[in-house]
Formats: C-alpha cells, sequence, structure tokens
C-alpha cells in the first residue's frame, strides 16, 4: 500500500501553503530563503517543536513545527511585528516563543484543515503541544506511517523554521487539490455577522 | 469597567487582541478559557462584547455561549475568533447565540468598526 505521487505531492503543499499562511507576518517582513529538506536536514539542527494533529476516521495527518529559539528568530518575530503595527508581543523567553508557536501551530492547523475539507469529511483537530527535546523525527516514523514531507526555511544560509508533515493511516486515502485551492481565504480577519 | 472579554488560551492571542483594542481606548478583560470566561461575564454585567475563541480546554467557546444564553443573558453579543472556518462548525455557533465569526489571525483594522458597532462607540 502506497499513497499516489499525487496525494504525496498535494500534502506537501498543504504544509508549505498552510505554514506560508500562519506565519504570512513572517515571511511578509522578512526574507525567508525556502527549501526542500528531509529528516537528516532537520535532526542536524537544534530546534524547538511543535506537534499538531487533524484527525479523520481512517488516517491522521501530524504536522510538526520546528523553530529555533535565540535571538534570531526573535528578532524575525520582533521586525514582523513592528511592521504590521503589532502590540504587546514580546518574545522575551522561551517560553513567550512557545506561546507565540503554539499559536501559529493553531494558525496551521486550521488552514490545513480548511484545505483537507475539500476531499474529507470529518475531521477534527488537535490543541498544539511542545514536543519535549528528547524527542526526535525517527519517533515520528512508526508502523502506519504512510508519506511524509519536510521544508525548511533560512536567512542568510542559517536555518530559522521548518514544518514536517506525516500522514498515519491503515487504508490508502487520495488528496487531490489544485492550484486554485490553495488562495488566501476569503474574508480571514474580518467580522462576519450572523 | 471593562467594555470587551478577551476568551484565549493563547497568551499571545490575548496579548494582541487586548492590546489593539486598548489602543483603541477600549477598556478590555481577558479570560484563559470558557469556563473562566463564563466566570467572568457572570460577575460583570458591564460588558458589552466578548470575543472568544472556539478550540480550548475545560470548556470551548461554543459551550459557553450555550451557558451565557441559557443563564438568561440573551443580549450580550459574543463573537468567536477561531481558525475554525468550515460552515458546519459556524452553523452550531449560530445555534448556540454566536453574533458573529472572525477567521484567525486576528486583524484589527478589519474588524474594528464591526467591533465598534457592537460596543456603540
Amino acid at each position: 500500500m502506497a499513497f499516489s505521487l499525487r496525494s504525496q505531492e498535494c500534502f506537501n503543499k498543504v504544509l508549505c501553503h498552510s505554514l506560508k499562511t500562519a506565519a504570512s507576518e513572517i515571511f511578509s517582513s522578512s526574507n525567508l530563503e525556502e527549501l526542500a529538506a528531509n529528516d537528516e536536514d532537520l535532526a542536524s539542527v537544534k530546534m524547538s517543536r511543535i506537534m499538531l494533529t487533524i484527525a479523520a476516521v481512517d488516517f491522521r495527518i501530524t504536522f510538526l513545527l520546528h523553530y529555533r529559539d535565540d535571538e534570531l528568530i526573535r528578532t524575525v518575530i520582533k521586525s514582523a511585528a513592528s511592521e504590521e503595527g503589532g502590540v504587546n508581543n514580546a518574545v522575551v523567553n522561551s517560553e513567550d516563543l512557545d506561546a507565540y508557536f503554539l499559536e501559529m501551530g493553531n494558525r496551521i492547523c486550521g488552514e490545513a484543515k480548511r484545505l483537507c475539507y475539500e476531499s474529507f469529511d470529518h475531521l477534527g483537530m488537535s490543541t498544539p503541544c511542545v514536543l519535549s527535546a528528547t524527542t526526535t523525527l525517527r519517533d515520528m516514523h512508526n508502523v502506519d506511517l504512510q508519506c511524509e514531507g519536510h521544508v525548511r526555511f533560512e536567512m542568510g544560509g542559517s536555518p530559522v523554521m521548518a514544518g514536517s508533515v506525516f500522514v498515519y493511516g491503515k487504508v490508502d486515502i487520495e488528496l487531490d487539490l489544485d492550484d486554485s485551492q490553495f488562495t488566501e481565504q476569503e474574508g480571514a480577519g474580518e467580522l462576519e455577522f450572523f | 469597567m471593562a467594555e470587551v472579554l478577551v476568551v484565549d488560551d493563547s497568551a499571545t492571542v490575548r496579548n494582541e487582541v487586548s492590546g489593539f483594542l486598548a489602543a483603541q481606548g477600549i477598556n478590555v478583560a481577558t479570560a484563559c478559557d470558557g469556563q473562566d470566561g463564563l466566570g467572568k461575564i457572570q460577575a460583570d454585567g458591564g460588558l458589552k462584547l466578548v470575543i472568544c475563541d472556539v478550540n480550548m480546554p475545560i470548556m470551548d467557546g461554543l459551550t459557553m455561549c450555550e451557558k451565557v444564553r441559557a443563564s438568561g443573558n440573551a443580549s450580550l453579543p459574543i463573537i468567536m475568533l477561531t481558525t475554525e472556518s468550515d460552515p458546519s462548525m459556524k452553523q452550531r455557533g449560530k445555534a448556540a447565540g454566536v453574533k458573529g465569526w472572525i477567521i484567525k489571525p486576528f486583524n484589527g483594522q478589519a474588524a474594528l468598526g464591526g467591533i465598534k458597532s457592537l460596543i456603540g462607540k
């Protein structure tokens, strides 16, 4: 059993699109270079990790959001906040940084779920959680893993953040999204009255 | 006295939304989950608006809204600020007595007109 190449490609696009949408303030204010990545690339850099899951009846999609915990990422966030006219988003310590990326994780999950709803019903999303430093990418490789993909973002040759997607299940599933579906969500941020 | 209560389990979102509203001259209180929010709504009869996340630990935002309505408070506007965008979730919100829906990320300038109209400013 194996996912089609089309499905794998779509899951990778869901990862990249959701991450860029959720972190749009960072991407609009920083020159981050997008690069393909694999397990080894990501394992070689010390980064904090947040795990998020979208669950369906037959399968689950787990995302990892990787981010540095140092002055470089704080500078990137501070620059994004000031460009956006943001207030009170000081990211001073590791706890602040985790809180910032937990919320970003929430938005990744929300956007990915919206995209996956185009192909699947009955999806639920988890509350994001910070993984312990002892959790490795190898831990993500269990027997139900069907496909995975990774992307990393660098600034001046230094990795700043990265994303991974892992799809687990015991059945083949088909995700088929065309480019028109990877657009910015209409009305995001606006108040819709009922 | 607070005019707007912001209910979200994310400190980042609480700070972002309350900071933006405070900069507009709006008095803001915060709560970290639905249960905390429910307590603050029941304790503060002067609130004019609640901005609330959907997915939160302890008590989610839609349950909080249902409990507010069940307590006899039919007039307090509650709007959801959430990553949830699917129509079925919005339908649940309508049924729970939610007044409006904002899909995250929060865009203060885009939402400000609606928020001001709800609090009469």
